[in-house]
Order: structure tokens, then C-alpha cells, then sequence
């Protein structure tokens, strides 16, 4: 190859991967903050589901604030007539295959659980996705904070899935931690 | 070139999974259950279609030298555009279609499409390619998540069929899919062979 086409070709080469860059920037910055607004309603739906006809606040982001546990990813609080009624703890764990991101609605008063949902997983499917199915997230209801919640003892983990099972049970566990630790009365 | 041959040479004569063995590793992860096949599937129609389209435009503006990082490089910058895309504005596809778009840009068969035939060819032809590449893909697809679905977990599309002490939970764990592609590859190969005997003593 001359040493002539040789410039040419790479500089034709740079052209075409900055173009590139710049239209992935481009689409980027302008889907980004309607992504960003369609999962915020997506997630105050599932608050919505367990918290009915409450305010919400997030007070904890780990994104900004950084003194909690790391697996948890937001903190908020459903309050009904400007007084708290409950905790709602946004939490990841990794599964099998995935990060399984679960919802954890903690009641207040009584300090009970109210409803898990598994937002988000990419499992096995027919295994690990079993456990956004109400038969294995309705064990969760009415389980205490300050009872530490194993897969053998008092969740019965989905057949074939016992990672999956174990990540969720994990999710649950840091977020009793957390609110026994700060929002117990 | 003749359309009816490009759709033949895609979707049978010349499939992706079946008989040019490309893309394994989509077609071995995504096969536990039909609808997961028929979401991977459409989203490889859309796609290739695209990138061939795409592709054959450019195809007197990129360099010989240079083609194949031109053509990952722009086959990755259009997956993630239309990725960004419907998050954006159809959050509903998403939610179905969203964990395949990512796995699609590793897909060998989009790169072996564009260098094969995109980069020779009109975009008219170009066009109808990646829909025939893409619908013998799909279909095959579809067959492996058939029987694996089926035997796997007695249901197909979630409609259960077989009771469920016939359910074998190999079938929808990774080696039930290479004992499933193997089978297959056996019967398929069994019957061209056939015909190339029957040809040959003719």
C-alpha cells in the first residue's frame, strides 16, 4: 500500500468511527432523560402497588450518598397526611445469571414487610424467573426485621433456582438490616 | 440475482444456524423458551435488515482495507441507537425485546451478512437478505426452543402440555441445548446426505 492511500484510508477510517461516536452521543443525550423519566413512573408504580395513595421521597441515591450498604440503590419513604408510614428499599443482589434488582416495602409501625416485587432480572427463564411469581415473593409477607431469613429455614426456595431464591432472601436480609439500624423505633 | 434465491439461500439452503453453524452462541443462550426465540428472532429480522440496508449504502465510501472495523463499528453504533431508541419512546417493546439487543451486537452472522453480501450488492438486495438471513435464523430458533421448552418444561409459550413428571430440567440448562442443536444437526445432515447419495448414483 502507498504510503499516501495509507494516511487517506485511516483518516477515512478516524472520520467514519467519529461520526459514529458522535450519533451514539447524540441519540444518547436525547433518549437519556426520557429513560431516566420512564423508569421513575415505572418505579412509583410499583410503589404505588405497595404503599397505595401515598407520597413518596427518596432519601437515600446511592449514587450520591454513599454511607449505606452498596447494595442497596434507593431509600424512600411512602407517607400518608405528611406522617411516615413506611420504608421502601431499592436494593440489587447477583443472582445467577444477572443483577436481580428487588423492591422491599417495610411497614413502620409494626416493622413487618408488606410486599417484595423483583423488578428487574434477566435469570433463567422457567427457573429463575420464577421468583417474580407471587408463589415464591407471597413468603415474604408479614416477615419481621429482626428475623434474619434463610432459604432453608423459613423461605422455601424456587426448585432449580436456589441462587436466584438466595439473592432475593439477601436483598431482604440488607434491607431489615438497614431500617433496624436507622428508621426502627 | 434472483429475490426467490436469496430467500431460499437464507432461509433453508443456506440457514444461518443449521447449516452454516453461525451465531452459536445467541442460539444456544436464548432457546429456553419459544417466546424468548421468537423476541431474539424478531430483533435479528429488524436488525440485519437494517445493517445490510446501512451497509450496502456505504458500501463505495469505506475502504477495502479498513471494511471490517467500518463494519463492527457500525453495526455496534446502530444496535445501541435503536437500543436507545425504544427505551425511549416504546418502554413496552422494550421490556420484551430489550435483553436481546444487547446480544446482538456480538452476532457473527450480522458481520458475515454485511462482509458476504451487503458490501457486494444493491440495497435493494441488501434489504431482502437480512430479512431471508433473518427469517432462517428465526425459524431455527424457533425449532431448538420447540423441543426444549417442551420436554424442558412441559409447556409451550407458557401453556402447559405435558404433565409435569415428563418435565426434564436438562433441556432448558445449557447442555440440553447442545443435546438438542447436536440432534438436530444429526437429522438435518441424515437427510442432505440421503440426497446427495441419491444424486450421486443416479
Amino acid at each position: 500500500m502507498k504510503k499516501n492511500s495509507l494516511i487517506a484510508t485511516s483518516l477515512l477510517l478516524g472520520f467514519i468511527t467519529a461520526f459514529l461516536a458522535v450519533s451514539v452521543f447524540f441519540v444518547n443525550s436525547i433518549t437519556s432523560n426520557i429513560i431516566a423519566k420512564s423508569e421513575a413512573t415505572q418505579l412509583n408504580s410499583y410503589y404505588e402497588t405497595i404503599f397505595p395513595e401515598s407520597d413518596y421521597e427518596v432519601i437515600y441515591n446511592s449514587q450520591k450518598d454513599k454511607d449505606k450498604s452498596a447494595n442497596i440503590l434507593t431509600v424512600a419513604t411512602a407517607s400518608k397526611d405528611g406522617e411516615i408510614i413506611g420504608y421502601l428499599y431499592l436494593t440489587y443482589t447477583t443472582g445467577y445469571s444477572s443483577d436481580v434488582i428487588s423492591l422491599i416495602g417495610i411497614d413502620k409501625t409494626d416493622a413487618k414487610i408488606v410486599k417484595v416485587i423483583v423488578t428487574k432480572q434477566s435469570e433463567t427463564p422457567g427457573l429463575g424467573t420464577l421468583s417474580t411469581q407471587p408463589k415464591f415473593l407471597d413468603q415474604f409477607m408479614d416477615k419481621v426485621t429482626n428475623e434474619e431469613l434463610k432459604t432453608k429455614d423459613n423461605i422455601t426456595a424456587i426448585t432449580g433456582a436456589t441462587i436466584t431464591s438466595k439473592a432475593v432472601v439477601d436483598s431482604v436480609n440488607e434491607s431489615f438490616n438497614d431500617f433496624n439500624n436507622n428508621y426502627m423505633k | 440475482m434472483k429475490v426467490s434465491d436469496i430467500f431460499k439461500n437464507g432461509i433453508y439452503k443456506k440457514n444461518a444456524i443449521f447449516i452454516m453453524l453461525l451465531g452459536m452462541c445467541p442460539t444456544l443462550a436464548v432457546t429456553t423458551s419459544l417466546s424468548n426465540a421468537i423476541g431474539m428472532g424478531v430483533s435479528v429480522i429488524a436488525i440485519l435488515t437494517m445493517s445490510n440496508i446501512l451497509i450496502s449504502i456505504l458500501r463505495k465510501v469505506i475502504p477495502p482495507a479498513v471494511r471490517i472495523p467500518a463494519f463492527i463499528g457500525i453495526i455496534a453504533a446502530l444496535v445501541t441507537v435503536i437500543e436507545m431508541l425504544i427505551h425511549a419512546y416504546i418502554p413496552t417493546l422494550y421490556i420484551s425485546l430489550g435483553i436481546y439487543l444487547p446480544l446482538i451486537v456480538v452476532n457473527c452472522i450480522i458481520l458475515e451478512r454485511a462482509e458476504s453480501f451487503a458490501s457486494k450488492n444493491k440495497v435493494i438486495h441488501a434489504a431482502f437478505d437480512g430479512l431471508a438471513v433473518g427469517l432462517g435464523f428465526s425459524l431455527a430458533l424457533i425449532i431448538i426452543a420447540f423441543f426444549r421448552e417442551l420436554f424442558g418444561t412441559g409447556a409451550l409459550l407458557g401453556f402447559h402440555i405435558l404433565p409435569a413428571s415428563t418435565n426434564m430440567l436438562i433441556m432448558i440448562l445449557p447442555p440440553g441445548a447442545f443435546l438438542t442443536l447436536g440432534i438436530l444437526l444429526g437429522v438435518i445432515s441424515h437427510f442432505t446426505n440421503k440426497k446427495k447419495e441419491e444424486l450421486e448414483n443416479e
